[in-house]
Order: structure tokens, then C-alpha cells, then sequence
């Protein structure tokens, strides 16, 4: 397929996970893809993954709690690609290793908000700084976020990831706002569950069942399901898909939270239901 | 793009704007189509225009029977059903005029839109549904609108029965998701197909300042996300509502005059 033909994609936290899975698909979608990454043999692995299948990437360590290292990774896709037509901002900080920090609101230690939005939020929005002018000027562009689910209800801990993901969806619509009259596209992602090496990292099996319980789907869902919703809002098939926030949840934000767990009460009563 | 190779798919409604962009996009990808539709001539002529293995048949989405007979029909003449597409609405001009407001509204008119615009898409997913699951799976892709999603000056029965579409898409996808059935909506925005042009189009340059595209929507759009929805790219998608509006209800409503203001200021 090519739905990316011709075009050059900078992608942020893609050496693992739905970034690499993204970049992968981009790649194989005709794209030249900027793979980057805090880690930066992560990250040059995937671009070697993609040359070595054919395509054109190059690798680079970007931490994007620094405004000059997004100014840059912006340049260098452009001097790389000769143009930059989509930017997918999707790195993140889970606070993994310092969930402890995140999970009693009695404890909130402003240290890691600050942190948290300085990734999850300032990185894509300046990262969008740079990228616009470019966009502008060549009258088209698409930019991305990796937004969550999180971002849509309450939770019991990770007090400041879902407000980061919250203030995602703000920019992702005022971006849209601002700039989608003249060429450039601005939408979000909200991923479920998504079996990431992360999630796997911090979800024990008991967790993991649980999750299944309450999808709407009979699996779990794969970076590739979210490479997948990735590669149609950057195709120009979504030319009119504009502010949107997307979401690849298996469903479980469509129903009543409990709904999956009244199964075995209701649908003996359902007696035309085929289950 | 190939993405739909060999499955067989119904698209109601499938003479108009919309309804053809999508059973021509689903026929490009693969798909043998069903183009059903009230308009039994139209459809044979969208259906001959696309050509391939696509076909016509003739059904009134207000009769739950002929709509059986036309699930029936598409899986007798291809032998299975991996995609249906519910699009038919209620567009008949003496109806859309006295779809108005809750104390101008004939009750017989609400009933119209409602037996057509919602009972026609439960009709056809209470039919397809069994079909589907007898083969393990498949994807249900209902056409709802904005107007399903927030209030407008008019046309509150249209309103209603988008609305209720968003909910039995929720609904079909909490209750079958897990067997295997995808059931997603599209909410489009303005879309400009002949009907749209041709029923306000004073309307078509006040709701332009919304649409945060650089162009209006074309029926290619909306057939462009279901042909994704259909796919399994989107096998991780169900129960949601995806709107294909330009982004027209994404902004602070006065972000056009807000604009002008600045400009304004901007230049004193």
C-alpha cells in the first residue's frame, strides 16, 4: 500500500511501542521517516528495520523535554527529506519508575506533573512551533498526538498523565482551529489498552484479565491497531477529518463502564442473543 | 487499495451523494456490493456506473419486511455479508420541510423519519446481524450526522434519529463486540452533494466560516473513513462515532469573529 507516498513524517517516541509500530507502517505506507527517541539506539534500530525492508528513515535521539532538540529534529527532517508533511507527536512519560508518585493524589508531588507535561504536553506543542511555518508555507501539513483515554474520564491514580493527555485534546483542537483553513490538520489519538511493552510492564496478569473483561472487542489491542488509525488520518483520506480526537479503545468508552460484566446475568435473558 | 478483497458488502441509501461515493470506494477496494436503495432505477444505474460485480436491488427502509428481503436477497446473490453500510435516510422534500420544531412537527412526520432514518438501521442490523455471526464477524457502519450530536434550528426529528443511530451503534457494539461484530458510526458535517446544494444554499457560506478545512466536504470523505471503518485497520475500533465534518465542531463557536477582531486590532 501507499497511501504515504512521497511523503516525509517525523514521528517522536518511535523506538518502541505504537511509535516504532507507526514508523514502521509509515515506512511501509511509502513514507521517509524521521525515527526518534530519548534512546537513541532504539531509535536508529527501527530506522535500520525500515532500510533494510527498503525504505527511507533516519534515526535520531530527540528528548523532547527540550525546546532547541525539537527545533532541531524539525530542521533536520526538512534538510533529510527536503519538506516535513506530518508530525506525530507520540512520545510520553508514564512516570514509570516513579509511579509511586502519581498514584496517591494526597502524595501529588508537583515535580512530576511539571515533568509529565513538559513531555507529554509542551513536546508536542513545540515541536508543532517549528513544524507550522513549514506547513504553512507549503500550505498542507498534518500533525498528530498520542492522546489516551485517560484523558476522558476519572481515574484513581495517575493524577497528572491524564491531565497531561486532557491538555493534549486542547491542543489538538485550538491547532486545528488555528491553522486548518490553511492546510494543516491537526487530530489525536486515544489508544485503550494497548499490549505496549509498558503497559506489560506495569499491568500484572490479574490487571491484564480484567482489562479484557471490559472491551468490547475479543482481544486486546496491538500498536499496529493504532499505526493503523495513524497512517488514515495522515493519508489524505482524512482530508476532512480536522480537531479530531479519535478513538482505537476496543470500545470500551462506548458502553457503560460495567456493561462486559453484567454478562452472565443478562444474557441468559436474551433469548434470541446467538452469544 | 485493496483492503476489502472479496467481501461482500450492502450500502443502503446507495443511490445518493454519499450512499454511491461509498459503494464505488468499497468496489475500488475489493468489495462486491449491494447498492440498495428506494430508488430502485437509481441504484441499477450507480450500480451499472461502478460496474464489476456491484448490483442493484430496490427496498423501502420503511418496511421491516423489505428490508429482510433485501439482506436476504444480497446474501442469496453473493452468499455471505461482511459489511453493511446503513445510509438511507428520509429526504423527501415534503417531509424535510415540516421536520421543524417540537410544536411545529406533525407527529406522523416524526414518525416517518424515525420508522426510515433509525428503525430502518435497527431493521437492518437485527437481519444482517445473525448472517454475520454465522461467519464469525463483521462491521457494521451506520451514517449518523452532527445533528445527532448537538442542537439545531430545525429538523429535530432528523436530529433525534441520528442520535438514536450513535446510540444503537453503541449499543450493537456493546452487545456483539466480543462475538466479532465491529458496529461504528460516521457523523458527517456539510458534505456537498446535489441535495445539500440544492436545499439551503444561502446556509452552505455561513456554516464554510466553521469548517476548519481548506475545502468543504465532498461524499468521497465520508466513503474514505467508512471504506478505513470497514477495513480491519480499524479491527481495534467499535462503538465509536467518527465525525467527518472539517472539524466543525471542534472550535469555541465565535473563533470567526474572534478572528476578524484580532485582524482588526491588529492592523489599527
Amino acid at each position: 500500500m501507499d497511501r504515504l507516498k512521497g511523503k516525509s513524517a517525523v514521528i517522536t517516541g518511535a523506538g518502541s511501542g505504537i511509535g516504532r509500530a507507526s514508523a514502521l507502517r509509515f515506512a511501509a505506507e511509502g513514507a521517509s521517516v524521521a525515527v526518534t527517541d530519548i534512546v537513541e539506539e532504539a531509535a536508529e534500530a527501527v530506522a535500520e528495520e525500515i532500510r533494510a525492508a527498503g525504505g527511507q528513515a533516519i534515526g535520531l535521539r530527540v528528548d523532547v523535554a527540550e525546546e532547541e532538540a525539537l527545533k532541531e529534529m524539525i530542521a533536520r527532517t526538512i534538510s533529510a527529506f527536503g519538506k516535513l508533511d506530518i508530525l506525530f507527536n507520540n512520545a510520553v512519560n508514564t512516570a514509570a519508575g516513579k509511579k509511586k508518585r502519581d498514584v496517591d493524589f494526597l502524595q501529588f508531588d508537583q515535580a512530576v506533573f511539571h515533568e509529565i507535561v513538559q513531555v507529554n504536553v509542551l513536546g508536542g506543542v513545540l515541536a508543532s512551533k517549528y513544524a507550522i511555518p513549514h506547513m504553512l508555507e507549503r500550505g498542507e501539513g498534518c500533525i498528530l498526538f498520542t492522546s489516551s483515554t485517560s484523558s476522558l474520564g476519572g481515574d484513581v491514580a495517575q493524577f497528572s498523565y491524564g491531565a497531561s493527555k486532557a491538555m493534549v485534546n486542547w491542543y489538538v483542537k485550538t491547532i486545528a482551529t488555528t491553522y486548518g483553513k490553511r492546510g494543516v490538520r491537526c487530530n489525536g489519538l486515544i489508544p485503550g489498552v494497548i499490549e505496549t511493552p509498558a503497559m506489560k510492564g506495569w499491568a500484572d496478569e490479574k490487571m491484564q484479565a480484567a482489562f479484557m473483561a471490559l472491551h468490547n472487542v475479543p482481544r486486546l489491542g496491538q500498536p499496529e491497531d493504532i499505526a493503523a488509525l495513524a497512517v488514515f488520518l495522515a493519508s489524505d483520506e482524512a482530508a476532512y477529518v480536522n480537531g479530531a480526537l479519535f478513538k482505537c479503545d476496543g470500545g470500551i468508552t462506548a458502553s457503560l463502564p460495567f456493561a462486559q460484566l453484567q454478562r452472565d446475568f443478562l444474557l441468559p435473558r436474551h433469548e434470541a442473543s446467538p452469544s | 487499495m485493496r483492503r476489502l478483497e472479496g467481501r461482500i458488502a450492502i450500502v443502503t441509501g446507495g443511490a445518493g451523494g454519499i450512499g454511491s461515493a461509498t459503494a464505488r470506494r468499497f468496489t475500488q477496494e475489493g468489495a462486491k456490493v449491494l447498492v440498495a436503495d428506494i430508488n430502485e432505477a437509481s441504484a441499477e444505474l450507480v450500480a451499472g456506473q461502478i460496474g464489476g460485480e456491484t448490483s442493484a436491488a430496490g427496498y423501502d427502509a420503511a418496511d421491516p419486511a423489505s428490508i429482510e428481503a433485501m439482506i436476504a436477497l444480497a446474501v442469496s446473490r453473493y452468499g455471505r455479508l461482511d459489511i453493511l453500510h446503513n445510509n438511507a435516510a428520509l429526504t423527501a422534500p415534503e417531509i424535510v420541510q415540516s421536520d421543524t420544531t417540537a410544536v411545529g412537527i406533525p407527529l406522523e412526520v416524526w414518525d416517518a423519519v424515525m420508522a426510515v432514518n433509525l428503525r430502518g438501521y435497527l431493521a437492518a442490523c437485527k437481519y444482517a446481524i445473525p448472517v454475520m455471526l454465522s461467519q464469525g464477524g463483521g462491521a457494521i457502519i451506520n451514517t449518523a450526522s452532527g445533528s445527532g450530536l448537538v442542537g439545531d434550528l430545525s429538523r429535530i426529528a432528523y436530529g433525534a434519529s441520528k442520535a438514536g443511530a450513535i446510540a444503537i451503534t453503541r449499543s450493537i457494539a456493546t452487545q456483539h463486540g466480543r462475538q466479532g461484530i465491529r458496529c461504528n458510526a460516521i457523523a458527517p458535517g456539510l458534505i456537498l452533494t446535489e441535495a445539500t446544494q440544492k436545499a439551503v444554499p444561502e446556509l452552505v457560506s455561513i456554516i464554510s466560516h466553521h469548517v476548519l478545512t481548506p475545502r468543504l466536504g465532498r461524499p468521497e470523505d465520508v466513503a474514505a473513513v467508512a471504506a478505513f471503518l470497514a477495513s480491519d485497520d480499524a479491527g481495534f475500533i467499535n462503538g465509536e462515532t467518527i465525525r467527518c465534518n472539517g472539524g466543525s465542531l471542534e472550535h469555541q463557536p465565535h473563533t470567526h469573529e474572534l478572528s476578524l477582531f484580532l485582524d482588526q486590532v491588529a492592523s489599527a
